[in-house]
C-alpha cells in the first residue's frame, strides 16, 4: 500500500542556503534530535548514487536507521532519494522521498526572498513485530507560512 | 479502509507546532499538564486546549491524578497504519521546523 505525504514550509531564505543546510553534517543533529542529548550520526555522499544514512536516538538505546540513496542532485532546486527507515521496534518505512527549494519573491517583511521547501514523499510502511496491520492510503498537503 | 475523518482530525492535530512540542515531550514519558506548560512558556488553560485537539485525535490520553491531570501518548496510536502516516508526518514536519531554525540561527535570515 502506498501513502503520499506532502509537508510544505515557507522560509525566510534562499533556495541555495536551504538546499545547503538540509544536507549538511553539522545541520542534522538539529534536524533529528528529539531532545537535546540525542546522539546523530550522519554520513552523506552526496551525489547520484551516493549514500546518505542518518542514525539518530537518545543515548544508551539502539538508535533509528534512516539509509536514503540520492537518485537526483540538482542544486539547489532539487533532491530525489529513496529512503528507508528502520524504526529500534522493528518498523520499517520505506520511502521515496522529492525535496523541492523554489523561490517566492513577494512582499513578505522587509521584501526579502523565500525558498518554499516542499518535502513529497510517499512509501509503504510495514511492522516487522505481528499484529494486525490496516491498510489504507491518504493524501495530504499543508502549507504553513508564518 | 482509513476513515478519513479520523485522519483529518490527526492532521490538524498535528498541524499547530505547539502541539507538535507536546507530542515530542510526551515522546519522552508522560507528563503532568503543568511540566507541559513550563518550557512551552504557557497557562494550564492554554495547554489544556492543545492537549484536548490532541485528545480528539487520539494522540494523547489523559487521566486525571488528584489536583493534576497526566498526560501521556495515546495507547492506540502505533496499532494503525494511519498513525503510522501520522507519526511520519510529524517527523517531517519537525524537520523542516528545525530547518527554519537552523537557517534562522546560522545565517539570520537571508536578506
Amino acid at each position: 500500500v502506498i501513502h503520499d505525504l506532502t509537508v510544505e514550509r515557507l522560509l525566510d531564505s534562499t533556495p541555495e542556503v536551504a538546499f545547503d543546510a538540509f544536507v549538511d553534517p553539522e545541520a542534522q543533529h538539529e534536524l533529528y534530535a528529539d531532545a537535546p542529548d540525542w546522539i546523530v550520526h550522519s554520513e552523506c555522499d552526496l551525489r547520484v548514487g551516493g549514500r546518505w544514512t542518518v542514525t539518530f536516538g537518545p543515548p544508551g538505546r539502539e538508535p533509528a536507521r534512516e539509509s536514503n540513496v540520492f537518485e537526483e542532485v540538482d542544486r539547489p532546486r532539487r533532491l530525489a532519494f529513496t529512503s528507508a527507515m528502520r524504526m529500534p521496534d522493528g518498523t520499517e518505512i520505506d520511502t521515496h522521498v522529492r525535496v523541492s527549494f523554489d523561490l517566492r519573491t513577494g512582499r513578505r517583511g522587509s521584501g526579502s526572498s523565500s525558498a518554499a521547501s516542499r518535502a513529497r514523499s510517499s512509501g509503504t510502511i510495514s511492522r516487522a513485530a505481528g499484529g494486525a496491520s490496516s491498510r489504507g492510503s491518504s493524501a495530504s498537503s499543508a502549507r504553513v507560512g508564518r | 479502509v482509513v476513515k478519513s475523518s479520523a485522519l483529518d482530525r490527526t492532521f490538524s492535530a498535528l498541524s499547530d507546532p505547539t502541539r507538535r512540542d507536546i507530542l515530542e515531550r510526551l515522546g519522552r514519558g508522560p507528563a503532568t499538564l503543568s511540566e507541559l506548560a513550563g518550557p512551552l512558556d504557557m497557562s494550564l488553560p492554554g495547554v489544556l486546549k492543545h492537549v484536548r485537539v490532541l485528545e480528539r485525535a487520539q494522540l494523547v490520553s489523559t487521566e486525571r491524578n488528584g489536583r493534576t491531570r497526566e498526560c501521556r501518548l495515546g495507547p492506540e496510536q502505533l496499532d494503525d497504519a494511519s498513525e503510522w502516516i501520522a507519526m511520519y508526518r510529524l517527523r517531517w514536519e519537525r524537520r523542516l521546523d528545525r530547518l527554519e531554525s537552523f537557517i534562522e540561527r546560522t545565517t539570520g535570515g537571508a536578506g
